[in-house]
């Protein structure tokens, strides 16, 4: 008997449990998608690197799960609690009736199990459905084929899943136990009646708050355009959040106070109502609104952010290297060996074997503080604060001429000539280069080992001299005549070499490898602290890329669908408690196309208002973010930071939609 | 004594063999069952009856809130019961007020903003509405609740604000549907002295559905309904208003049922 009345009440209430088991079945998909890379990796043919990277980004993934669960708890809780009250009506009819409330639990209890069970179920299935799909994007991003196409489940990540879920389903179930029977009949039986609002702060304050947390807010933006993110982020949070909250505290009353300004355009159509009921709504959930701003703020940094460092990631793989390995021996084992490829024969590795050609240089400190000298000409927003109020130096690098022409010869770069007082430089960034140019054509002179030289541009290079990454080498280096470095502190000599043609690359790295692998092993004191290959490198970035954007996609939408079906709900919720009013504007003789308009223009604005926020928030904290990584980097990533946006902007614009027409159709129900 | 206002009075409202039936073919239910009469301009009409004898469901169909089974509703010479479906807002909008007994005002807006609602809705300018809103809420005392929200209201208030808002496009009739229902007896005279002060002064025509005889005192002309038809009619004339309240407990007590219990 309960069951049938539960099964019913699912079943005609339909409508009201779409946006729940929605935002189940979604849940539960999504959950299962990404906590299933882990199978889907096993059918890829990944080397050995890539498949260390993989794990590395799989581990990332199972950290992050427990967030995104509490996440998605929060999330069904809400969406459940939208759901009875809606039904309070109801559930009041039957305590009158004479249901005991036990058996009135039972019936929600039974409700809640039926369609978390249906939702699980389809979300289980889409969840498999969809993986395929992924394994096919993560092949890709992996750039490995499939070996072969495999249906690819994973019964972990289905296990998982039905626990997590079941474990969320449980505790909705005792909370609506609790509920119900806590209620007062008189409660459930009124509650579409009671819509007495609470009257907001007078308007004065909260143009005060507003004001206060705009305040606070551009004080944090400061510090981000002004300062380093990373130094400054405690700050910018102590006054960027409380900030948003007071913004929007003060908002309400803000927005009534700027739209009633102008009288004639308050007083025309529905402008008034929609004013008026938007800040009501404003005032009576400004603090979930604020955390769904900041939610946003978090969504589209990491979306944003995720695919902008992807992308650096990706340029910076790409970047073009035109040697195969590099070694940093350290200067004595040279000394004492008499060269840098003779240390390494010494120690075992038949250098003539595995390369076709080697050539070394010694790479030293110079004494030219680069963000001081520099500090005008470099496009760094930070340089010169840096260089100022930080006593942060970065010297350049130095080689000498002699040496470093070597390494231009192997992957043949014309050399450097240099007369007295002149030096040359090498940069990875084209964009330094064109600095250094301007540098170099407004005949600064470089100030350096006790005399002054001069840089003409025909002796700047751009190249890329490690395959380690540039971020482990000065921005730029200069070239010194042979007898200038005696001077200056030896880091590394770098050995660099290419390897021998007719036998294809990858299996003269796997051998080099192997080899250094068993020396090791036999003798831990390598002349070399330091060994990189290009294609090594290339593999373990991709991995970098892939978790970066999966890791970046995961959170990020878990986030945004979270905030979208919040201001979903919030706006449905209150099509409930609207009915009436819209009843009323229909007898007062209000066109429908008016009310259809002012809906729109409530929910737009509604949705607008955080996105908006957040947004701004974000362009701020992206560019702290990116000038950071630009800076380790030197590369422009702003354009890929529009496609995680894109994302954004579709599953905002869908839940967007969503609402609209249903509130629509519940504002119609009375009709 | 007819139904029909014989008077020089123009007539503003003909309703005319007007038939409502509710239900399938099995179970019919006539709620409204031949109902003819006139209403004058600048008439103050009560329509009296027992529960289910019809009167919010005429009041209803006047209202174009529902439609008839059979027969015409004519207003100001527009029969509504042939308006297209796109044309009634219009017709709501131009031709009628509403007073509801549970007032009906949006509780997000001030009371001057639910009048001026009204108002914004036919598209009449700020400078106008400014100038309206000073008029009526001098004559019906309600400039001390024009800037406090409904919640802030007691009953008669927040009637008031309604009577305010239904008068205040100057509609050809004000419908106004029990709407002492819930006040106490206080605010329940003094909206109906409002009401009074509006018919007179402003020349509204008030169509007032009450089962309150106290408050079908203050109308000049009653009509009694019983079981969907027109029982019988009550004129004021030059009765003072406690006459007609005695004459109008006469017919209560003849009619029956709830009404004599509401006296």
């Amino acid at each position: 008997m309960l069951c049938k009345l539960a099964f019913r009440n699912v079943r005609k209430s339909i409508s009201d449990y779409t946006v729940y088991f929605i935002t189940l079945m979604f849940a539960v998909m999504f959950f299962y998608a990404f906590n299933s890379l882990d199978a889907q990796q096993a059918i890829m043919d990944l080397n050995e690197n890539k498949a260390t990277s993989a794990q590395v980004m799989l581990e990332s993934i199972k950290l992050f799960s427990t967030f995104v669960a509490v996440a998605l708890a929060i999330l069904i809780l809400y969406a459940n609690n939208f759901l009875i009250k809606r039904r309070n009506k109801e559930l009041g009819i039957y305590l009158t009736l004479g249901m005991g409330k036990g058996r009135v639990a039972g019936i929600l209890m039974l409700e809640t199990l039926l369609v978390g069970v249906i939702a699980l179920v389809v979300g289980l299935l889409l969840g498999v459905l969809f993986s395929q799909g992924m394994s096919l994007i993560t092949a890709k991003m992996f750039e490995v084929e499939l070996k072969e196409y495999v249906f690819v489940f994973s019964p972990k990540a289905a296990i998982q899943s039905i626990i997590y879920f079941g474990v969320m389903f449980v505790c909705v179930m005792i909370f609506n136990a609790v509920r119900v029977s806590k209620q007062k009949v008189i409660k459930l039986l009124h509650s579409d009646v009671e819509n007495e609002k609470v009257i907001g702060k007078k308007t004065w304050v909260s143009v005060l708050m507003t004001v206060a947390g705009i305040v606070l807010i551009i004080i944090a933006y400061y510090l981000i355009i002004k300062g380093m993110l990373i130094m400054y982020l405690p700050f910018v949070m102590l006054f960027g959040i409380p900030g948003t909250f007071l913004l929007f505290a003060g908002l309400s009353g803000f927005v009534y106070k700027i739209a009633s300004r102008n009288k004639k355009k308050y007083y025309k159509g529905l402008n008034l109502f929609v004013t008026r009921q938007l800040t009501s709504k404003i005032n009576s959930t400004h603090t979930s609104m604020a955390l769904i701003c900041l939610m946003l703020f978090v969504t589209i940094v990491t979306l944003g952010a995720s695919s902008g460092v992807s992308a650096a990631v990706n340029k910076e793989a790409g970047r073009e290297i035109r040697f195969d390995a590099e070694y940093y021996v350290t200067p004595e084992e040279v000394e004492s060996a008499g060269g840098g490829a003779a240390a390494l024969e010494a120690y075992g590795i038949p250098v003539d074997e595995f390369f076709k050609e080697t050539s070394e240089y010694t790479y030293y400190d110079s004494d030219v503080d680069v963000l001081a000298d520099f500090a005008d000409y470099l496009d760094v927003a930070q340089a010169n604060e840096m260089a100022d109020n930080m006593d942060v130096k970065a010297f350049a690098g130095a080689v000498s001429v002699s040496q470093f022409n070597s390494f231009l010869r192997l992957i043949g770069e014309p050399e450097v000539r240099l007369g007295e007082n002149e030096l040359g430089a090498v940069t990875y960034n084209e964009k330094m280069a064109e600095s250094m140019e301007d540098f170099s054509k407004d005949g600064i002179k470089i100030h350096s080992n006790g005399k002054e030289y001069t840089l003409s541009p025909d002796r700047i290079r751009v190249v890329n001299t490690r395959i380690m990454g540039s971020a482990a080498v000065a921005p730029m280096i200069f070239i010194y005549p042979d007898a200038d470095v005696a001077n200056f502190e030896r880091r590394d000599v770098m050995v660099d070499g290419i390897y021998i043609d007719g036998v294809p690359k990858e299996e003269t790295d796997q051998a080099l490898q192997t080899l250094q692998g068993q020396l090791r092993e036999a003798n831990a004191e390598r002349p070399y602290h330091n060994f990189t290959t290009a294609l090594t490198s290339q593999d373990s970035s991709i991995g970098l890329r892939v978790t970066i954007s999966f890791v970046g996609i995961y959170l990020g939408i878990t986030f945004l669908v979270t905030a979208a079906v919040i201001l979903a709900l919030q706006q449905l919720s209150a099509a409930n408690d609207n009915k009436k009013r819209y009843a009323t504007l229909r007898k007062l003789g209000t066109e429908e196309k008016m009310i259809n308009r002012s809906l729109l223009k409530q929910i737009a604005i509604y949705f607008l208002i955080p996105l908006a926020i957040a947004a701004v928030h974000a362009v701020f904290g992206i560019q702290g973010l990116m000038s950071m990584i630009n800076m380790m980097w030197y590369e422009n990533v702003y354009q890929d930071v529009f496609w995680g946006l894109a994302i954004i902007a579709v599953i905002y614009g869908i839940y967007f939609a969503v609402t609209y027409f249903s509130s629509k159709k519940i504002i119609r129900e009375q009709q | 004594m007819s139904i029909y206002w014989e008077v020089k009075m123009e007539t503003l409202l003909k309703v005319r063999n007007v038939e409502k039936i509710y239900g399938g073919k099995s179970n019919l239910t006539k709620a409204l069952d031949d109902v003819n009469f006139d209403v004058g301009k600048g008439e103050f009409l009560g329509i009296m009856g027992p529960s289910g004898s019809g009167k919010t469901t005429l009041l209803n169909c006047i209202s174009t809130i529902d439609t008839v089974t059979s027969g015409h509703i004519t207003v100001n010479d527009t029969d509504v019961t042939m308006l297209k479906a796109g044309r009634l807002a219009e017709f709501r909008r131009r031709q009628l007020g509403f007073i509801f007994q549970d007032f009906n005002l949006l509780d997000t807006l001030s009371g001057y903003e639910n009048i001026a609602l009204a108002l914004t809705i036919c598209g009449v300018g700020y400078g106008q509405i400014k100038e309206r809103i000073k008029n009526i809420a001098q004559t019906l005392e309600i400039n001390d609740v024009l800037y406090k929200y409904p919640c802030e209201m007691s009953g008669g208030q927040k009637q008031r604000i309604a009577a305010a808002r239904a008068i205040i496009t100057n509609p050809s009739l004000v419908l106004a549907d029990e709407p002492t229902g819930a006040l106490d007896s206080k605010s329940s005279r003094m909206l109906l002295e409002n009401f009074v002060e509006m018919n007179k002064r402003l020349g509204a025509t008030l169509l007032m559905v009450t089962h309150d005889a106290f408050a079908a005192s203050y109308c000049s002309r009653i009509l009694f309904l019983r079981d969907g038809k027109i029982f019988t009619e009550l004129v004021r004339g030059a009765d003072s208003r406690k006459d007609f309240f005695s004459k109008i407990i006469e017919v209560v007590s003849l009619l029956g049922g709830d009404v004599a219990d509401a006296v």
